[in-house]
């Protein structure tokens, strides 16, 4: 009788120590919206939130947008190249940040890639530099660049930013 | 009876006056007034995310302008010390009526070596944009944060 109640007891005490609950929520939790988590380093879609905002916060602060006032001429923004190594990076996503950013600005009329009638096309790329370490040590560099062209093809502006993500060292223990 | 009536009476009291002292009355203020935030600047409120970087860091320089039909602010960052620090910081930009316009930004992680000043910029990207909320925190960072509990947890395998 008494072994059959130890044999019962010692799971329990045992499963009583572990760290795990039964029931619980498989360590999954709801993040901060805003906030800027990464597991590897590749971008995630705040990364492309944070290039869109400041970005185009370089562009809406020039010169030439300046004196735009409230002309609002027609801009077209031309596909979105991919010139990084990674060739699962979601484009349509930071291209439909860009877009919704410079049109919630108010000032320009944004046109189809289609349109035949515009005054301006943006040009963007998105690339990539990346160093490995010995220890799974890695370090990325990531570039959103943004080229603002007249319909006669003459560049007048050029505004970039840039995204180090570092990934340190693995621990094997 | 006249002991149970006086007994109801002090409870009465007591209830009342520490309901007074709560700090549950916000609804008709702007925020509560703390060492924390700085809202000298007539279109900036500046917000250290936590108690522990007040008088190390300091949030000066505030410059609000327009830039074309937008405005643009401008904000510098001071490391007071010889610490090194990794912060993040965000804008939010707010209309006259106080409304939070453009709410898409994210948090922008920066590194603040020691003694030096860093400088920001935004643009509201709504021409109703008027004012800012500026703040700057330790890294909300549930990996960073999971990672230094486990080193806490399991010091003998650092």
């Amino acid at each position: 009788m008494i072994k059959k109640i130890i044999l019962l007891a010692l799971p329990l005490t045992l499963i009583g120590c572990s760290n795990m609950q039964l029931g619980g929520q498989s360590r999954v939790s709801i993040l901060d919206g805003n906030s800027r988590e990464h597991l590897e380093a590749e971008l995630t879609m705040n990364d492309y939130t944070a290039f869109a905002e400041k970005v185009t916060n370089k562009m809406l602060r020039s010169r030439l947008v300046q004196s735009w006032g409230t002309k609002r001429p027609k801009l077209i923004v031309g596909a979105l190249r991919n010139n990084t190594d990674n060739e699962s990076i979601r484009m349509q996503d930071i291209y439909d940040r860009i877009t919704e950013t410079i049109l919630g600005s108010g000032l320009v009329r944004l046109m189809d890639k289609s349109a035949t009638s515009f005054d301006y096309v943006v040009k963007t790329e998105l690339s990539s530099t990346r160093q490995y370490g010995g220890n799974g040590e890695e370090l990325a560099y990531f570039k959103l660049e943004f080229k603002l062209f007249k319909i006669d093809g003459e560049m007048v502006g050029q505004w970039s930013d840039v995204l180090p993500l570092g990934k340190a060292s693995r621990k094997f223990i | 009876m006249k002991s149970r009536l006086f007994t109801a009476l002090i409870t009465t009291c007591l209830a009342f006056s520490l309901s007074a002292c709560s700090t549950m009355k916000g609804a008709n203020i702007k925020y509560k007034s703390q060492r924390t935030i700085d809202d000298t600047h007539p279109r900036a409120t500046l917000i250290i995310g936590t108690s522990d970087l007040v008088d190390n860091i300091l949030i000066t320089n505030v410059k609000v302008a327009k830039v074309g039909l937008l405005s643009r602010a401008g904000i510098d960052v001071q490391n007071l010390t010889d610490n090194r620090y990794t912060l993040e910081y965000k804008f939010v930009w707010r209309d006259k009526q106080g409304f939070e316009v453009d709410a898409s930004n994210v948090w922008h992680r920066f590194v603040l070596t020691p003694r030096k000043i860093k400088s920001f910029q935004s643009v509201g990207k709504k021409p109703e944009a008027y004012s800012i909320q500026f703040t700057v925190r330790f890294p909300d960072d549930l990996y960073i944060e999971s990672d230094r509990l486990d080193r806490e947890a399991k010091p003998f395998f650092d």
